[in-house]
């Protein structure tokens, strides 16, 4: 046994309901075939009944197949009516003018078949299909249309047209059989008189229902003269149509009492309205072409949109479900709904629909049950009318809302935030202009955040900048702008940094014993980082040198302090040249510094004594591996220290300064005073760099023994 | 440069020792890459560490940091970083900080292997 579902699916299949189409089409003209050869020129209603079974079958199979096939179905949302509103002006007009060469075609065919006394005239009917077909084609245009403008007028209208067609249905199909086969004419008499009626007020309300801004958007989307044009040639097509179709014993009524008495009537009904509802339309377009409240809606919306971008830029307001709220309600005052919500997705749980404007909790749990309504809502880029989604569409509850929703999607940074929901309770279409304007501000919202998170990046810059600047000027007060003077001895130094802050230290500082010590340190690392370990060195060696009796002991201590309080790949190299007398005797020591070049009687001698760099080894190791040696001056001799970022200092071809260049320029250079050393040295770099820009800080300190006076 | 990447490593798990052949310049953009190697490796539990430097041609003081960042860790799980083949300016670099009394250098994998 066959289930329901079986039957179904059967027919769903296309070439199943083209088969059985054939069939019965078939079927019923052979039958009307034989009735008029078998027993004579049989009157219409001697076989109503197998007209009316064989024509309900062709009606039932041909609906499926053309439902299939052509998916064109009455009652179909198609937010689209605006863009394609001229291409179906232009099919249907074109359809028209078959319907109307036909009528020709039917009369040679007629005049021919009757003056032959052949018997196949029921052929004909084939012409009467034709313009079934044709009036359902128009019907579900036209619903289609209207039904994108839905409001109360459109429903109201489409009840009566439903009502129009359901007497036009029982006066043809009921009465007529009821009429002929009991005799009794009182029900027919009755639907005759009403169809009468009915007729003529559809008629009128065809006419009267286009009134409506809903329909203005029309003229803006076409060039008017063409619409103009399209339009005239329907209405002037169709108007032709209609009085041909109209009246007892046209052609077009002859060819479809051949499929069944009366079809004429009922296939009526679209032509007229269409007909009327086209005639309208094109009578209001061109002087309600642009209305004074198209272009307030305009401004209304760019004012809003203005209004909000402002306040995104002067709020500063980063806190989206603020955020989402203000732009929901800019939209609404634009776009005119019964009621809103926000879904935000960056909110936890329940805060997720915190925002809303008259819907209530049922609501949105009724809403949210829809099987797949998150998916579809996660997945639309665009603004979306769900009206539009049919799987959707389907699912919704009839006594749940009978509006629509448009659904506008919000990025931020091309990341998906939320969703802001827009309904009507009575329409569901929002008019091609209104989807502008929601694309529009969602579009607006994405670029005026981005915006406002640029600038508030640029004033953070600028923050940044200026306290990169304070840094700047306490950083040059921790190196010394002015080294103090020492008894025979000439000391100069300087430190460039690569960036604003540099990791790069020198200092002269005082022993316990009050023997001056020259400091020169480079921290690993640039910029702001090295900046900071930088100033800790110079805080703990201020706090600690007093104490310190020799330069080994100062070694020891820095290593020991920053090997417990600096992470372990942060390291320091540091040299310490201690002015033991003044007599030119230096004590020297090294943690991991690039070596100290002496100028000895005119021999460069490169000092590197044994030392880590301070903060990677334990105390012990440290200790064990450092070295401190004396040095001997003697009048006119030099001592030059420096970081790495002088030897590695690169030139356009990539090729280190190295230790040569310097050890050149000491040998070379006449000096009288420790900065004349450091002065020609700053020119022969900037020679060799010819624009290189430099890439790690660079310090120098120079010293010049006088000799003992 | 054009396609050739400014750093690589070259990493074999395959024996007891870990081989990790730093290619090119060892710099602050680069060392990441080289501590994710040496986590690499000490996840998977291997501390004994063979760094090949022989085609190396810059380490900053970001990459020695990278060397100091593990080496105690290592060492307390028994393990070692060993550094051979360096280039004989980076070899200096080494002197100079003084590291190379906290590592074992060794000119190449002949010699270390003859040292085990």
């Amino acid at each position: 046994m066959l289930n329901t579902k079986e039957i179904i699916s059967f027919f769903k299949q296309e070439i199943n309901s083209f088969y059985f189409l054939i069939g019965v089409f078939l079927a019923k003209i052979i039958g009307d075939f034989l009735l008029i050869s078998i027993w004579g020129n049989v009157g219409f209603e001697e076989n109503l009944f197998w007209k009316l079974i064989t024509t309900i079958l062709v009606v039932f199979f041909g609906y499926l197949y053309i439902n299939q096939k052509i998916q064109l179905k009455i009652f179909t949302f198609n937010a689209d009516f605006d863009n394609t509103f001229v291409s179906n002006l232009k099919t249907l007009s074109m359809v028209y003018l078959i319907s109307l060469i036909l009528i020709f075609i039917i009369d040679e065919f007629k005049s021919y078949i009757e003056k032959a006394n052949s018997p196949f005239l029921p052929l004909l009917q084939i012409f009467g299909w034709y313009y079934i077909i044709v009036s359902y084609y128009s019907v579900s245009l036209l619903f289609n249309w209207i039904n994108s403008k839905k409001n109360k007028r459109t429903i109201a209208y489409f009840n009566y047209f439903k009502i129009t067609f359901i007497v036009t249905v029982v006066y043809i199909f009921i009465a007529q059989l009821i009429n002929f086969y009991f005799d009794i004419s009182f029900l027919s008499d009755l639907c005759s008189l009403l169809y009468i009626l009915l007729v003529i007020f559809l008629g009128i309300w065809s006419y009267i229902l286009p009134y409506n801004k809903d329909w203005l958007s029309l003229f803006q989307r076409y060039d008017l003269k063409d619409l103009k044009m399209y339009l005239t040639s329907f209405v002037i097509l169709s108007l032709v149509l209609f009085f041909s179709w109209v009246g007892e014993n046209t052609t077009i009524t002859y060819s479809m009492d051949l499929v069944y008495p009366e079809m004429g009537k009922l296939t009526l009904l679209p032509i007229l309205a269409i007909t009327f509802y086209g005639l309208r339309i094109l009578l209001i377009m061109p002087k309600k072409s642009k209305t004074q409240q198209e272009i307030q809606q305009k401004v209304d919306s760019i004012s809003t949109l203005t209004a909000f971008n402002k306040f995104i830029l002067e709020e500063n307001m980063l806190n989206r479900s603020q955020l989402l709220e203000y732009f929901m309600q800019s939209l609404r005052s634009v776009v005119n709904v019964d009621f809103a919500w926000v879904e935000d997705y960056e909110a936890k749980g329940d805060n997720r629909y915190k925002i809303f404007y008259k819907v209530n909790n049922n609501f949105l749990e009724q809403f949210n049950s829809i099987p797949n309504i998150g998916n579809i809502v996660n997945s639309i880029e665009n603004v979306t009318i769900i009206a539009s989604i049919r799987d959707i569409w389907a699912q919704i509850p009839k006594n749940m809302f009978k509006g629509s929703i448009a659904m506008i999607p919000i990025f931020e940074r091309k990341h998906r935030v939320g969703t802001i929901f827009l309904g009507r309770k009575q329409s569901y279409s929002f008019a091609t202009e209104e989807q502008q304007i929601m694309n529009t501000f969602a579009k607006n919202y994405e670029v005026a955040l981005v915006n406002s998170i640029l600038l508030q990046e640029a004033l953070e810059k600028r923050r940044y900048q200026f306290e990169i600047q304070l840094a700047k000027g306490i950083q040059k007060k921790i190196i010394p702008q002015e080294l103090p003077k020492i008894k025979n001895f000439s000391i100069a130094g300087i430190s460039i940094p690569a960036n604003e802050l540099g990791g790069d230290y020198y200092d002269l500082i005082h022993l316990k014993n009050g023997e001056p010590t020259l400091l020169i340190a480079d921290v690993s690392g640039k910029g702001v980082s090295a900046a900071l370990y930088m100033s800790q060195l110079k805080g703990i060696i201020a706090s600690i040198s007093s104490n310190i009796q020799t330069p080994t002991q100062l070694l020891e201590n820095l290593n020991s302090i920053l090997y417990k309080h600096t992470e372990r790949q942060i390291f320091i190299t540091l040299s310490a040249i201690t002015i033991a007398n003044e007599k030119g005797l230096l004590k020297y020591v090294r943690a991991g510094h690039s070596p100290l070049i002496v100028k000895s009687q005119g021999i460069i001698l490169e000092k590197a004594p044994k030392g880590i760099a301070l903060g990677v080894a334990n105390s012990n190791i440290f200790s064990n591996n450092l070295e401190e040696i004396e040095i001997q001056l003697c009048k006119g001799d030099l001592v030059f220290a420096y970081t790495d970022g002088l030897d590695e200092l690169k030139n356009k071809d990539n090729n280190e300064y190295g230790t040569a260049n310097i050890h050149k320029i000491i040998s070379g250079t006449q000096v009288t005073k420790a900065q004349d050393l450091i002065d020609e040295t700053l020119i022969n770099i900037k020679s060799y760099m010819n624009g290189v820009r430099q890439f790690d800080d660079l310090t120098i300190l120079t010293l010049l023994y006088n000799g003992d006076e | 440069m054009d396609g050739i990447p400014k750093f690589q490593i070259l990493k074999d798990f395959s024996e007891e020792q870990v081989f990790l052949n730093i290619i090119g310049y060892l710099d602050a953009h680069t060392a990441p890459e080289l501590e994710l190697a040496l986590k690499e490796s000490m996840e998977k539990g291997k501390y004994n560490i063979v760094v090949d430097f022989e085609k190396l041609d810059y380490i900053s003081s970001a990459g020695f940091g990278v060397f100091m960042e593990f080496i105690e860790e290592i060492r307390q799980k028994n393990g070692d970083i060993k550094m051979i083949a360096m280039n004989s300016k980076i070899r200096h670099l080494f002197n100079i900080l003084g590291f190379d009394v906290l590592f074992e250098i060794y000119n190449d994998k002949n010699q270390l292997l003859g040292n085990n």
